[in-house]
């Protein structure tokens, strides 16, 4: 019986402290529909960095429904979702693989399964989740219900000294086919991975490319048909056309940033979130205070838009109408809002100190940004670029919402 | 980089200071003493022998003594000293991760930098190496930020265990 008096002293100090601070969310417990059942779509995961937890936040009233803890080092943390939306898989830094329950607000699974890794993907049908690994270099598939290991990848190379060395793998994406698609930054290749389809003793299967050099992240288009790699040792992007893998890795915007100096980079670009807006791609510039565009039918580069910092990420809203554009330490204080049309920047907004990520509502009347510094998150209206809420957060990172669930690539 | 205040101090009186310890010229007594010596002293014209800087040059010295000692001592960083832990655990971690185990970058504790000098880690970070993600921060941190944070990193203060 303790613990009732526990539990309540606990629950009235907090409500008290929220009733002090003024502007804090109070932990709203599930929402007001009368039969006491919850929907997920408008759901969400907010990362918080430094104390390895997540907030579970409902997009509809603006509010975080509860704080789960005990996620490990989540320093670069990622999640996707489940085919019915209910369950996150969380990768940490850490190597952890942790699978969380968006009802209930609690851990269901949780495996190391790396000394380091970066990020992961579902498959198209939902069965396997991959993680890329840094250490050691390669990709492990579990199995989406019981976090049981299916298949494990070792992203082995052979050096130019004739050693071989396992890879670090990164841009890790699902592909139509119930395929996995990655990159190996220190090999400079891309492997596909053809995951069994149920029949008896069917083994994963990986064909692999040369593709340029180190690259360090990927994206898929929406209709899971180009993946396209950006490269940090050279001045491109590698490209696989998934209808035509015969064909091998091309590589498209070669030669961005010539005649340009480039500059040190402090964080890389992160090419999560395709951004297609009228039939042109726009791509973060490494080492450039640029966005690139490229014209999605020959790939030429058709314009450079000067932005105002070195972009860490590029994504356009659902609607395609607007691009926004977080920016790399030191000048991470603001976002800008580039119209896709005239490719101009329409606003420069401020939603605190070290902007990390920004995410879109599932249609896209808002979005979420988090400020890793000035712990909070920020939503803004897409249409007017007012802000309309602000939620605290301890360092947030990255934001996820439950429409991930059902995007390919995502 | 100009003549800064740390930039006299090392000229002047550091300089004297070694004089007087290697013995270098006969006539110096003491760092302080008021009278110099415009002359090398006869034998002693190598790229070393300088000249000994008189009660001028200590006035100078004094008046212009920079607020933080020179190596040696810990060196204040410039900027507030809870938002360089902050930019190291964040943003350095970005990329090294949050408990400096490694990411993208080599894990950054203590037993991970045993072979390297506090020196070489400074050069690192203000130099970046070519070829690898690691940029050079010296654009963005002044030497002083940067001497700390390899003493912190050095010393392990940054981690928890």
């Amino acid at each position: 019986m303790l613990w009732i008096t526990r539990c309540a002293k606990r629950v009235f100090l907090l409500s008290f402290l929220a009733m002090l601070v003024s502007g804090c969310q109070v932990f709203s417990g599930s929402e007001e529909t009368g039969d006491g059942l919850m929907g997920t779509g408008d759901l969400g995961l907010i990362i918080e960095r430094a104390t390895g937890s997540l907030l579970v936040v409902n997009t509809t009233s603006h509010s975080v429904i509860n704080r789960i803890e005990g996620l490990g080092d989540l320093s670069h943390a990622s999640v996707v979702y489940s085919r019915d939306a209910r369950y996150g898989f969380v990768f940490g830094r850490d190597g952890g693989l942790t699978k969380v329950d968006l009802l209930t607000q609690s851990i269901v699974g949780r495996v190391i399964q790396s000394g380091n890794s970066i990020g992961g993907a579902i498959s198209q049908d939902g069965r396997y989740v991959a993680v890329s690994n840094y250490e050691p270099g390669g990709v492990k598939v579990f199995d989406s219900k019981t976090l049981e290991l299916v298949a494990d990848i070792p992203a082995t190379y052979t050096r130019q000294n004739g050693e071989t060395a396992q890879s670090k793998t990164v841009g890790l994406v699902d592909a139509p086919g119930n395929r996995f698609v990655f990159s190996l930054f220190d090999a400079g290749e891309i492997w596909i991975l053809d995951m069994p389809d149920g029949a008896e003793n069917s083994k994963p299967e990986v064909t692999r490319f040369d593709a340029g050099k180190a690259p360090y992240d990927s994206m898929i288009t929406p209709d899971g048909r180009f993946y396209i790699a950006g490269l940090f040792g050279e001045d491109g992007l590698s490209m696989l056309d998934l209808w035509d893998t015969d064909a091998g890795v091309n590589e498209i915007l070669p030669n961005y940033g010539k005649g340009e100096q480039q500059l040190p980079v402090y964080k890389m670009p992160h090419l999560e979130g395709w951004t297609v807006a009228d039939g042109r791609a726009f791509v973060p510039a490494v080492g450039h205070h640029q966005v690139l565009v490229a014209d999605m039918n020959d790939w030429s580069l058709v314009d450079k838009i000067p932005v105002q910092g070195q972009p860490v990420f590029v994504m356009a809203s659902p609607d395609n109408r607007r691009i926004w554009v977080s920016f790399a330490h030191p000048k991470n204080d603001v976002v800008q809002v580039i119209d896709s049309q005239t490719r101009k920047i329409i606003r420069t907004l401020e939603p605190g100190k070290a902007v990390l990520h920004m995410e879109f509502t599932p249609r896209g009347e808002e979005v979420w940004v988090s400020s890793r510094d000035s712990n909070r998150v920020t939503v803004y209206n897409t249409h007017t670029l007012e802000p309309v809420a602000e939620l605290e957060a301890q360092k947030p990172s990255g934001i996820f919402f439950t429409s991930r669930a059902h995007v390919l690539g995502l | 980089m100009g003549i800064t205040k740390e930039w006299l101090w090392r000229e002047l009186f550091l300089t004297n200071i070694k004089d007087v310890f290697e013995k270098r010229h006969h006539y110096i007594k003491s760092p302080l003493q008021i009278h110099g010596r415009a002359q090398v002293v006869k034998g002693s014209k190598t790229r070393n022998a300088r000249r000994h800087n008189g009660f001028k040059g200590v006035f100078f010295m004094i008046l212009c003594a920079p607020l933080s000692l020179p190596a040696g001592t810990l060196p204040k960083p410039m900027s507030d000293v809870a938002e360089l832990e902050n930019f190291v655990i964040q943003d350095c971690g970005s990329c090294h991760g949050l408990a400096l185990k490694g990411g993208l970058g080599p894990p950054l504790r203590p037993e991970n930098l045993d072979h390297l000098p506090e020196a070489a880690i400074a050069a690192i970070i203000r130099e970046g190496i070519p070829g690898t993600a690691m940029p050079p921060w010296k654009p963005l941190l002044t030497p002083a930020d940067i001497e700390w944070i390899s003493h912190q990193l050095k010393t392990g203060k940054l981690v928890s265990p």
